[in-house]
């Protein structure tokens, strides 16, 4: 072993050690890389994030019985959302993170009939139990919207809107922060508002 | 008449059927039942009142505070109101935590209070009462979120004189403005460094309550909810570090500040403010106040030089000079094994500077010698320690391949050897704190990543520095002796400073794992003494007695090192020293202490600190300081950082202090507490405690 391997070496182990110790905290974040992973969906089909480079996907946590999560939906605003990111070839995944017994938690039959129930247009409603996504998102509430663009890379992460309430009258009025967001994707310009505080109720996590 | 009658028939019934009509006072939803209230029964035109109203919530369910935290939703007030008269913002009762799952929200259990000013305009004619309307929404919630909402409403008086209202409701006021944070209490700045919110405040005196508070800032983003903070008194400076959120504000960091009352055991809450200081924050001391980033890194090197005179680096380094003696090769060759001698220095210094800063940066308390808090370390250190020192006393060759993992490394020749006996010197120095460096670390802790590794890298750079010396000037290793028979003695000694280190490094291991640990790692170092032995033994031999011989070690090593691995596992409540003279450490009694006229010094040390313990043998528990201590009535504590102790940490960094010892002197009253020097003697210390018995005389 002659001083330049020994060097190299020690580099390495350096890069190798630090790249764990700043990759294993925290949540993402905007203009980084959005964590990968790997999901069941309510027909028993595996997403696995890394599979949708070259699209935008837009990531919306949900929980059909939280009362903002009703209000989105209950308004058709949601669904609306939905079917614009569809028909814009925008890849979009509800997921649901709540643990079993625990309020929002459904098997694959309920999660397609609420799909189907309430008209909604989701590329595929992901069932994460155990809730790692949601975990290595920081995902807090829900709806809590993600969107992370064709490279990979996350551009939005925060609420639906700036109205911060569970009143449908309220959608009216209120800045849409995730049109606004893919609006802005789509131009090719930077997101205006690319963090804001998520509203709703707390994610269910089992403990 | 009859017709007079008749239209007061009227208007009575029309009075009925509106005030039917209009909100009561009092609405019972699924889970609060939600009451408004006027503080005066009669309020006077331009004077005004206060308004309440309370939201009674079943057991076990919350509403929100203004800042929600990472979910849930501010309670809302819609006031409908007659021109003339106007409601102010809801000036909130001070929050709680309210954890769940991974996240933190702020809010309220109970029956939260929430008051309204209403200002009455001065024109508005006594005797005509003011209708009050407000449309309450709120998200009450448990493990589920449930909005509701109540429209309530009341009918104030005007009088020319103010009627203020009785008990209840006046009570009911007096609890809710004792509930609400009192007036700007504690004002500073705030700047972020390197992925943590330091805020500095100054004001109300909360020395002993800074452990309990907590800073619920006004605004959404402005912190992470869920992630804990620290906070700290350094003199007069109340430190606060926390993580920042996604929307930190340029401009001021508004906020409350809840604390544990340390005297009343109450919970209390002050408005915070602190505005955008625009510089990052550099939490200093007397001995880290006027460092710059060059003195700092000026200092970590001289305290590196110094380290190489520590008892448990100096026997690694012994070993490795002799080799220079010995081989007697080329100057190129010399320089190389100088080279890769310290780059294995420096190699793990930075390992080290990597895990410092990313323990930093997760939130934890982290300090110099902070790996030796981790029983696994420390057992770890004992088995390479306890190999090589055997290897010394067997006279093994230098060569051997299997005489112990870490031993085999470290003797297997060569530059790699040479690299590895670097990083062993640096992980034994750990310990052992030499004055100059404590302050740099100190420093480099607070400091942005690439300033705090230049620091580390310059405490290795100090350590590496003679053996590289040597190295690039071969003149002097000419005043070395010449090989010869007493090499092998020295070697044979050089394994008794091992071995006691080895000693040492159990106790500490006893300390952490209890006694019947300690007797599973004595355990497995005779299964690795037994291993060395076999293997010295049979090495030579060829066939099927070397390779049982092999096995048999093989198997020795493993034993040890699964019993070694069990024994770590296997934790069981410390061992405390007793100790008569000293109390356990407690800051929040400190003032209480100091204002009843006596001094207090404080001791923070750790069992796996050699200067801490050489401290107290020479200087602290000496009968003449134990006199003097008596004599002064002076309360002694001792802060024990030999495990995590968060508490203690923060002390530390309140002092600039990344580590052990830390030696604090507070004269009785208020005067400025003093630090006393790393390395303490009998007279320096008993010198220390005499002026401090002038000073209180003097003042």
């Amino acid at each position: 072993m002659n001083i330049s391997t020994l060097t190299k070496s020690c580099i390495l182990a350096l890069l190798v050690f630090a790249q764990a110790a700043i990759a294993a905290p925290g949540e993402p974040e905007i203009g980084k890389p959005a964590p990968l992973f790997s999901a069941t969906d309510s027909n028993g089909k595996t997403h696995n994030l890394a599979d949708y480079r070259g699209k935008i996907v837009v990531l919306e946590w949900t929980n059909h019985d939280c009362p903002y999560v009703r209000k989105h939906y209950g308004a058709g605003n949601m669904q609306a959302l939905q079917n614009d990111a569809r028909e814009a070839d925008i890849v979009w995944l509800t997921v649901i993170s709540s643990a079993p017994g625990k309020q929002g938690y459904v098997d694959p039959a309920e999660a397609n009939k609420l799909t189907a129930s309430r008209n909604a247009a989701p590329h595929a409603v992901l069932l994460e139990p155990d809730g790692a996504i949601g975990k290595a998102y920081g995902a807090r509430t829900t709806p809590h919207m993600y969107i992370i663009d064709a490279e990979g890379v996350l551009r939005y992460k925060g609420g639906i809107d700036d109205k911060p309430t569970s009143d449908p009258a309220d959608i009216d009025g209120a800045e849409n922060y995730v049109r606004a967001a893919l609006a802005d994707l789509a131009s090719g310009s930077a997101v205006r508002t690319p963090v804001s505080r998520p509203y709703g109720c707390s994610v269910k996590y089992g403990t | 008449m009859t017709r007079l009658i008749i239209n007061f028939a009227i208007a009575a019934l029309f009075a009925i059927a509106t005030a039917e009509a209009a909100a009561p006072a009092a609405v019972t939803t699924g889970h609060a039942r939600a009451e408004l209230f006027a503080e005066h029964d009669a309020a006077a035109a331009g004077e005004g009142t206060w308004l309440a109203l309370r939201l009674t919530l079943d057991e076990g369910w919350h509403t929100y505070w203004k800042n929600p935290g990472d979910s849930g939703e501010a309670t809302r007030l819609d006031w409908t109101l007659p021109e003339g008269v106007e409601a102010g913002e809801i000036v909130w009762p001070a929050p709680e935590r309210i954890p769940f799952g991974p996240f933190v929200n702020f809010g309220f259990h109970g029956a939260p209070v929430h008051l309204v000013r209403l200002d009455i305009a001065d024109d508005w004619p006594a005797g005509q009462p003011v209708r009050i309307e407000v449309f309450a929404s709120w998200l009450v919630c448990e493990e589920i979120c449930i909005p509701e909402e109540a429209r309530l409403g009341l009918d104030l008086e005007v009088a020319a004189t103010a009627r203020l209202a009785a008990d209840p409701v006046a009570g009911i006021f007096a609890a809710a403005r004792a509930a609400t944070p009192a007036a700007l209490a504690l004002s500073g700045s705030y700047a972020v460094a390197d992925g943590t919110l330091q805020i500095e405040l100054a004001g109300a005196d909360m020395r002993g309550a800074a452990e309990t508070l907590f800073f619920f800032p006004d605004q959404w983003g402005w912190i992470e909810p869920s992630t804990p903070q620290t906070w700290a008194y350094r003199e007069q400076e109340l430190i606060g570090r926390m993580t920042p959120g996604p929307a930190l504000p340029a401009g001021d960091l508004g906020g409350v500040a809840v604390f544990v009352d340390d005297r009343s055991g109450d919970r209390r809450a002050v408005r915070v403010l602190a505005t955008g200081a625009g510089v990052p924050p550099l939490i200093d001391s007397p001995a880290a106040a006027q460092l710059g980033v060059w003195q700092a890194l000026l200092f970590a090197i001289i305290g590196g030089l110094i380290l190489n005179l520590m008892p448990c680096v100096l026997p690694v380094l012994s070993i490795k000079a002799l080799s220079l003696v010995t081989h007697g090769e080329s100057r190129g060759a010399l320089r190389r094994s100088g080279l890769a001698y310290t780059a294995g220095v420096l190699c793990c210094f930075a390992i080290l500077g990597v895990v410092l800063i990313a323990v930093r940066s997760a939130g934890a308390a982290a300090g110099w010698g902070f790996q030796l808090q981790s029983p696994g370390f420390v057992v770890a250190m004992s088995y390479v320690l306890f190999a090589m020192a055997l290897v010394l006393s067997l006279g093994l060759d230098p060569g051997a391949g299997l005489a112990g993992a870490g031993d085999g490394l470290t003797r297997g020749g060569g530059l790699a050897g040479t690299f590895f006996t670097g990083a062993l010197a640096a992980v034994v120095a750990t310990p052992c704190t030499a004055p100059f460096m404590a302050a740099a670390i100190g420093f480099a802790l607070v400091q942005p990543a690439p300033v705090a590794m230049a620091v580390m890298l310059a405490v290795g750079l100090g350590l590496a520095l003679p053996f590289l010396v040597l190295t690039f000037v071969p003149a002097w290793t000419r005043w070395l002796p010449r090989p010869g028979a007493w090499m092998t003695r020295l070697k044979q000694g050089l394994a008794f400073p091992l071995y006691a280190t080895v000693l040492w490094l159990l106790w500490v291991a006893g300390q952490q794992i209890g006694i019947d640990g300690m007797v599973r790692v004595w355990s497995g170092l005779l299964l690795l003494a037994l291993a060395i032995w076999l293997f010295s033994v049979w090495r030579h031999d060829r066939g099927g007695s070397r390779m049982a011989a092999i096995g048999c070690a093989i198997a020795a090593v493993i034993g040890s090192i699964f019993v070694a691995v069990t024994s770590v596992r296997a934790p069981e409540a410390p061992i405390r020293v007793a100790d008569s003279v000293s109390v356990p450490f407690a800051e929040g009694e400190i003032p209480a202490i100091r204002a009843s006229g006596r001094a207090v010094f404080v001791n923070m040390t750790a069992a796996w600190c050699i200067t801490c313990l050489v401290n107290e043998r020479v200087a602290l528990d000496t009968e003449a300081v134990r006199d003097a201590l008596a004599a002064r009535s002076i309360v002694y504590m001792k802060g024990d950082w030999t495990n995590r102790d968060a508490a203690i940490s923060s002390y530390l960094a309140s002092f600039g202090r990344a580590g052990v010892p830390l030696y604090v002197l507070y004269p009785p009253g208020d005067g400025a507490p003093r630090v006393l020097p790393q390395i303490l003697t009998e007279s320096s210390l008993l010198d220390a405690l005499d002026e401090l018995g002038d000073d209180g005389e003097s003042t």
